[in-house]
C-alpha cells in the first residue's frame, strides 16, 4: 500500500473531523445522563454502571434539599386574577400606561383609551400632525368612520424602489371625522387617509358601501422615515400609520390574530405569539402589545427597509423567519411611544439570536442592558434554592409569574410524584397526579441558576400553558438538571389542558 | 453534548470511554459552574473540564487493563479500499492516536479538531505558552511517527 504521507495542518485537520463525524455522540447519551442524574437524586431504583460518580454528587445534596428536583413553595401566590389582561386593564400584569400628554382631553371627561391608549378624534389627528417641524411618534387610538374608496384613477409608478411608508398606486381608505362616501379623492369634512401596510390588523370589514366606525390605533413619525426618499422624508413623518384597526366598540383581549407576510404562507410559525411576548416581557418587563406578526425568510425588508444596511441581521432574517412586534413597553421612558421588535422564530433547541429593535436609528440589536437580565421580573413571586455542599455556588432562583390568578400552590415533586411520567428532553412534560395538581418537569440546562416560569391563560382566562425560560444563566446549553415542580389551581386544571414549553439557549 | 462528546472521542479514540469521560465532564462542570467567573469563556472551561475527564477517564480504563472494541469497528481496516481519502485518513488517525499518549493526544485534539490557538491552549490546558509549542510540536512529531509505523504495519 502507498499512501502519501504529507499530514499537513488541513488534511490533519479534515481527518480529525472525519474521525469524530463518523463517531457521533450515543443516541441516548444526553437522555442517559439526565435520567440516571434524577435516578440517583431522588435515590430510588438502581444505578447502570458508570454513574459512581453521579450518585455521589447527588448524595452531597442530602437527603431533603436535593438540588436537582426544584423545591419551590410558594405562600403568597395571589388567587385574584389581577394579573389578566383585559378591556378594563389593558396594561400586561402589573403595569400601567400613562395616558399621553400630547393629547388634551374635553375638559372635566375623563380620557377615553383603548390599551391603554387615549383615543382621540380625526381633526385632532390632523392637529397632530401639521403641528410643529415633526410629529410626535406616541401611539393614538382614533375614532372615526372608515370606507375604502372606490375611485379609479389613473397611476404611473415611479421609477424608483418602492417603500413601505410611500405605496404607490392605491385607492385611498378614508378616515373621517363623519360617515361619508366620497365620490372624488377628497372628503366633504375632516379625514386622513390612514397608511394600511402588510403589517396592519384589519379587525373590520370596510369592503362595504357604507362607512364604518372604527378605533384606528396607530402613528406618526413612523420610525422608517430616514429610509424614505430625501424628497419625500418629511411626508413620511406625517403619514398616519395604522397599527390596528377595531370596531368602535371592541373591547380587545389578549393577542391580536397576528398577520403573514406573505399571506399566503403555509407553514407554521416554530414558535408561538404568546411565547415570544413572554421572552419580551422577561427583558423588558410589562408590555402591551399592538401588533404583531410573523415574516416568511427573506422578506423582513419589505416592511424594514433599514435591514439592508446592517449584514449580520440581513443574514440572519433571510434565513429565518421573525416575528415582529410593536408594542408599548411600560417601563420606558416614554412609555405612549410604542417600539418594534424584531425576534427570530427559532425553534426551542436552536440557540437564540437576539432580539432586535427598529428605530429610527435602524434595526440593531437591543441594547445590551435591555438584553441582560430584568430580575426579578415585573408580579413574580422567587424563590431560592442554596447549593448547601458549594457555599461559593449561587442558589438557583425561580420566579413564577401567574396569569391567570388561579395558581394556588407550586411546591416540590415528591419521589413518587415524579415517577409518574419519563424525561421529554427539551420540553415540558405536563401529567395528571393522583392526587391532585399537574406535575410540570423538564431537563434543563445546568446553567440555569435564573428560571422564569410563566403560567399564561387562554382568552377565556383559563390557564393554558407553561412557559419555562432557562435563557437568563450563561450561554450554555448542556441539557443535564432535571426540575420538576408540582403546580396546584383552584379550580383544578388538567395537564390535556395545558401546554408547555422550554425555552433554552442563550 | 455533541462537541464534548467529540472532544473526548478525539483525545480517548473510544466509544465507550467517550461516552464514560464526557458524562464525567457535565458532573464535574456542574459541580463546578460556581467558579466560572467569566461566562464568554464557558466554552474553554468546558474543554478544560473534559481534557481533564478524559486522563481520568484513561488512566481507570488503563489500571483495568480493559479496552472495549465497538463490534462496528471490527473489521474495517481490512475493508478499506486503497485510495487517498478524508475517510482513509481519518481510520489512519484513529488508530494512530492509539500510539500517542494522552497528554499528546488532547493537545493535538484541541487544535487540529477545535481549533484553538496556542494561547488558547495554553489556558485551557494551564501551562505556559512557551511550553505549548515545544508540546505541540512534539505531539506532532509522535503522530507523524505513528501514521508512519502504521502504514507499514499495515
Amino acid at each position: 500500500m502507498t499512501m502519501s504521507d504529507d499530514w499537513g495542518e488541513d488534511r490533519l485537520a479534515n481527518a480529525y473531523a472525519a474521525m469524530t463525524a463518523a463517531r457521533p455522540a450515543p443516541a441516548d447519551l444526553q437522555g442517559g445522563t439526565l435520567t440516571a442524574l434524577r435516578t440517583a437524586s431522588i435515590g430510588r431504583g438502581p444505578q447502570p454502571p458508570g454513574f459512581a460518580r453521579l450518585s455521589s454528587v447527588a448524595a452531597s445534596f442530602g437527603a431533603v434539599a436535593i438540588a436537582l428536583v426544584l423545591v419551590v413553595v410558594f405562600t403568597g401566590l395571589p388567587h385574584n386574577g389581577a394579573a389578566v389582561p383585559s378591556a378594563a386593564s389593558p396594561v400586561a400584569p402589573g403595569g400601567s400606561i400613562a395616558p399621553s400628554t400630547a393629547v388634551s382631553p374635553p375638559t372635566g371627561s375623563a380620557v377615553p383609551t383603548i390599551l391603554g391608549i387615549p383615543v382621540i378624534s380625526v381633526p385632532e389627528l390632523i392637529a397632530l400632525r401639521t403641528r410643529g417641524p415633526a410629529p410626535s411618534p406616541e401611539e393614538v387610538a382614533v375614532r372615526g368612520w372608515m370606507i375604502r374608496s372606490n375611485v379609479v384613477y389613473d397611476c404611473a409608478i415611479p421609477d424608483i424602489e418602492q417603500h413601505p411608508l410611500v405605496p404607490r398606486c392605491l385607492a385611498p381608505t378614508f378616515l373621517m371625522e363623519r360617515p361619508e362616501r366620497p365620490t372624488e379623492l377628497t372628503t366633504d369634512g375632516p379625514s386622513v387617509t390612514p397608511l394600511l401596510g402588510p403589517d396592519s390588523h384589519m379587525e373590520v370589514d370596510i369592503a362595504g358601501q357604507e362607512p364604518v366606525e372604527v378605533i384606528a390605533i396607530g402613528h406618526l413619525a413612523d420610525h422608517r422615515w430616514p429610509t424614505c426618499q430625501p424628497a419625500e422624508q418629511d411626508a413620511c413623518r406625517r403619514v398616519f400609520v395604522a397599527d390596528r384597526i377595531v370596531p368602535a366598540d371592541a373591547s380587545l383581549e389578549g393577542l391580536p390574530e397576528p398577520w403573514r407576510i406573505p399571506r399566503s404562507a403555509s407553514s407554521e410559525p416554530s414558535t408561538d405569539p404568546e411565547d415570544v411576548v413572554s421572552r419580551l416581557e422577561v427583558l423588558l418587563g410589562d408590555i402591551t402589545v399592538v401588533f404583531m406578526g410573523h415574516v416568511a425568510a427573506g422578506l423582513l425588508r419589505e416592511v424594514e427597509p433599514a435591514v439592508v444596511d446592517r449584514g449580520d441581521i440581513d443574514s440572519a432574517t433571510q434565513l429565518h423567519p421573525v416575528w415582529v412586534a410593536r408594542a408599548l413597553v411600560a417601563g420606558d421612558p416614554e412609555p405612549g411611544v410604542a417600539r418594534t421588535f424584531i425576534i427570530a422564530d427559532r425553534r426551542v433547541h436552536e440557540p437564540a439570536l437576539p432580539i432586535w429593535d427598529a428605530s429610527e436609528d435602524g434595526v440593531a440589536p437591543l441594547p445590551e442592558r435591555e438584553q441582560s437580565l430584568r430580575w426579578p421580573p415585573r408580579g413574580a413571586d422567587i424563590v431560592e434554592m442554596p447549593f448547601d455542599d458549594e457555599p461559593g455556588r449561587p442558589p438557583v432562583q425561580v420566579a413564577v409569574i401567574d396569569k391567570t390568578g388561579k395558581l394556588v400552590e407550586a411546591r416540590a415533586a415528591t419521589s413518587a410524584q415524579i415517577a409518574v411520567r419519563d424525561i421529554t428532553m427539551n420540553a415540558v412534560g405536563i401529567a395528571d397526579l393522583p392526587d391532585g395538581g399537574v406535575l410540570v418537569d423538564w431537563g434543563g440546562s445546568m446553567c440555569d441558576d435564573l428560571l422564569t416560569l410563566t403560567i399564561s391563560a387562554s382568552d377565556a382566562g383559563i390557564p393554558d400553558r407553561v412557559t419555562v425560560d432557562g435563557r437568563r444563566g450563561l450561554p450554555c446549553r448542556l441539557m443535564l438538571m432535571y426540575y420538576a415542580v408540582v403546580l396546584s389551581f383552584d379550580p383544578a386544571v388538567r395537564a390535556e389542558d395545558l401546554a408547555g414549553q422550554y425555552l433554552i439557549g442563550p | 453534548m455533541d462537541a464534548v462528546y467529540r472532544l473526548s472521542f478525539a483525545i480517548l479514540a473510544d466509544e465507550a470511554d467517550a461516552r464514560d469521560a464526557a458524562q464525567d465532564t457535565f458532573v464535574t462542570a456542574w459541580r463546578q459552574i460556581g467558579r466560572l467567573r467569566d461566562p464568554e469563556r464557558f466554552d474553554a472551561w468546558l474543554q478544560r473540564v473534559a481534557v481533564n475527564a478524559a486522563r481520568m477517564t484513561h488512566r481507570a480504563r488503563r489500571r483495568r487493563g480493559v479496552r472495549e472494541i465497538p463490534a462496528s469497528h471490527v473489521g474495517e481496516m481490512a475493508e478499506l479500499p486503497v485510495t487517498a481519502s478524508v475517510e482513509i485518513d481519518a481510520r489512519r488517525l484513529e488508530a494512530a492516536l492509539g500510539r500517542l499518549s494522552i497528554d499528546q493526544r488532547s493537545i493535538l485534539a484541541l487544535h487540529h479538531l477545535e481549533g484553538r490557538s496556542l494561547a488558547e491552549l495554553a489556558e485551557i490546558l494551564d501551562i505556559p505558552s512557551g511550553t505549548v509549542k515545544s508540546r505541540l510540536h512534539t505531539a506532532r512529531q509522535a503522530l507523524h511517527a505513528a501514521l508512519l509505523a502504521e502504514a507499514i504495519e499495515r
